[in-house]
């Protein structure tokens, strides 16, 4: 458990440091945020009525930034050597490494989620909701994203490819995160039902996630 | 065709003081390696008892690193099997060893101390282990506050091989080294010299891959070159 939490404590100082994770998300999502109202221009009801939608894409662009560099570092330079020669097993050190990178992108995110709303015009409600939703659906993203990432340890420039490889499987927890932002301010269905649901794809993904990470990574020699 | 190269590195039995409980042997056998569609070497087998060591040498390309990942359990071999007796219950192979890669895993945004702390608290917990006499050992105490980034080559390898001194011999009676000594300083030698003496007196084994002769006592030699499995094949055509 030492070993867990050291090493979640090493990513944490280590993404902090250079800057590349935290910082560059956030302001990739901020990016995409503003340039919405500037290509749909001012009708403040149809950029409300599609908020919550820009604030999930971007959230989902974001969480890709960073992802590339999740296990290649590590098989770069030879720790993910050590990592594998240490007590705690691969699907630990998994989950240590997608709890930093969470915590630096995906908790960012949400909690940036209610200001950037703002600029979309939402209601309060609506902000909210988006930022509970995404709460509990980044981990999800992460989660996903790991596998892609473990899979492309081993070759260079890998970050097109988990692209590819994750989006499609985001859609569920992109349109359940939606349909949870959606019920909030309207709506016939009770905003509890798709957030249990986008709770339910994050512990999915959390398992699929770390289990499939750790294989991915045995390959890499 | 079986050869065996290690008939010398058995002779030598643990010396009169042994801080591991019982002797330990590093046994492989029948070992064979592919990478890449490429076949390395076949049919090799040899055993490293507890106080002595291995230099593995031969040219380029011959599978000097690959067979040491083999024997870390980081890559699987074709064929043959590796064991270091007397096993230890729930520990596997790559957690029976140290393994020192040519390359050095550093972060260049951590200082010295904060890595080695990383890896005694990450990698090797409970081996009882000091950072500080991690750092003793190279004499990297003076940079003990410097981030790796600013290290230079031979530096960064002394930080490398400092982890060495983080495991325990009970836990980890292996040290396979990849080219220990490249970049290093004559001091530097002398200090990996030492720490490498005291391990194989206390018992425990060393399989170095090395072009420089290492001068290191109780050092036998394998030369995989004898090894290749093209040059086999060739011989068997012939």
């Amino acid at each position: 458990m030492s070993g867990f939490l050291a090493l979640v404590r090493r990513d944490l100082a280590l993404s902090l440091r250079i800057g590349g994770g935290a910082s560059f998300a956030l302001v990739f999502f901020l990016m995409i945020v503003t340039l919405t109202p500037f290509a749909i221009g001012p009708d403040l009801n149809l950029l409300s009525r599609i908020a919550p939608a820009i604030l999930w894409i971007g959230a989902v662009l974001a969480t890709l930034i960073g992802l590339d560099r999740l296990f290649q570092a590590d098989a770069e330079d030879g720790t993910l050597d050590l990592l594998k020669a240490g007590r705690l097993p691969l699907e630990g050190v998994v989950l240590a490494k997608c709890l930093a990178h969470w915590l630096t992108t995906g908790l960012p995110l949400a909690l940036a989620a209610p200001l950037f709303g703002l600029l979309l015009a939402m209601e309060p409600a609506g902000m909210a909701a988006a930022a509970l939703s995404l709460l509990v659906g980044t981990p999800a993203l992460t989660f996903i994203g790991a596998v892609g990432a473990a899979l492309t340890a081993g070759i260079r420039r890998g970050g097109v490819l988990i692209a590819i490889m994750a989006l499609p499987l985001m859609i569920p927890v992109l349109i359940f995160g939606v349909a949870a932002c959606n019920a909030a301010v309207g709506g016939t269905i009770p905003f509890a039902t798709p957030l249990a649901i986008l709770g339910a794809l994050t512990l999915i993904f959390a398992v699929i996630g770390v289990i499939g990470s750790a294989a991915g990574l045995r390959q890499v020699d | 065709m079986r050869v065996s190269g290690g008939e010398g590195c058995c002779l030598r039995q643990s010396r009169m003081i042994s801080t591991l409980p019982d002797p330990c042997i590093l046994t492989a056998r029948d070992l064979a390696c592919r990478r890449n569609e490429r076949s390395l070497f076949t049919g090799l087998s040899f055993a490293v008892s507890g106080g002595s060591g291995l230099a593995l040498t031969g040219p380029n390309g011959v599978g000097k690193t690959s067979l040491l990942r083999v024997l870390a359990g980081l890559l699987r071999a074709e064929a043959g099997t590796v064991s270091i007796a007397p096993a230890l219950p729930d520990l596997d192979l790559p957690q029976r060893s140290v393994f020192v890669s040519s390359r050095d895993p550093l972060k260049g945004a951590l200082t010295v101390r904060e890595l080695l702390a990383g890896w005694q608290a990450i990698v090797f917990a409970g081996e009882g282990g000091s950072v500080d006499g991690a750092l003793q050992a190279f004499d990297l105490a003076a940079l003990a506050g410097v981030p790796c980034a600013y290290l230079s080559s031979g530096q960064r390898r002394r930080v490398s091989l400092a982890r060495l001194k983080l495991s325990s011999s009970a836990n980890r009676p292996v040290w396979l080294l990849d080219e220990p000594t490249n970049a290093l300083d004559a001091a530097a030698r002398s200090r990996l010299a030492a720490v490498v003496g005291d391990h194989l007196a206390a018992g425990g084994m060393v399989v170095a891959a090395t072009h420089d002769p290492l001068g290191w006592p109780d050092l036998a030699a394998l030369d995989l070159g004898a090894h290749v499995a093209g040059r086999q094949a060739k011989a068997a055509l012939a």
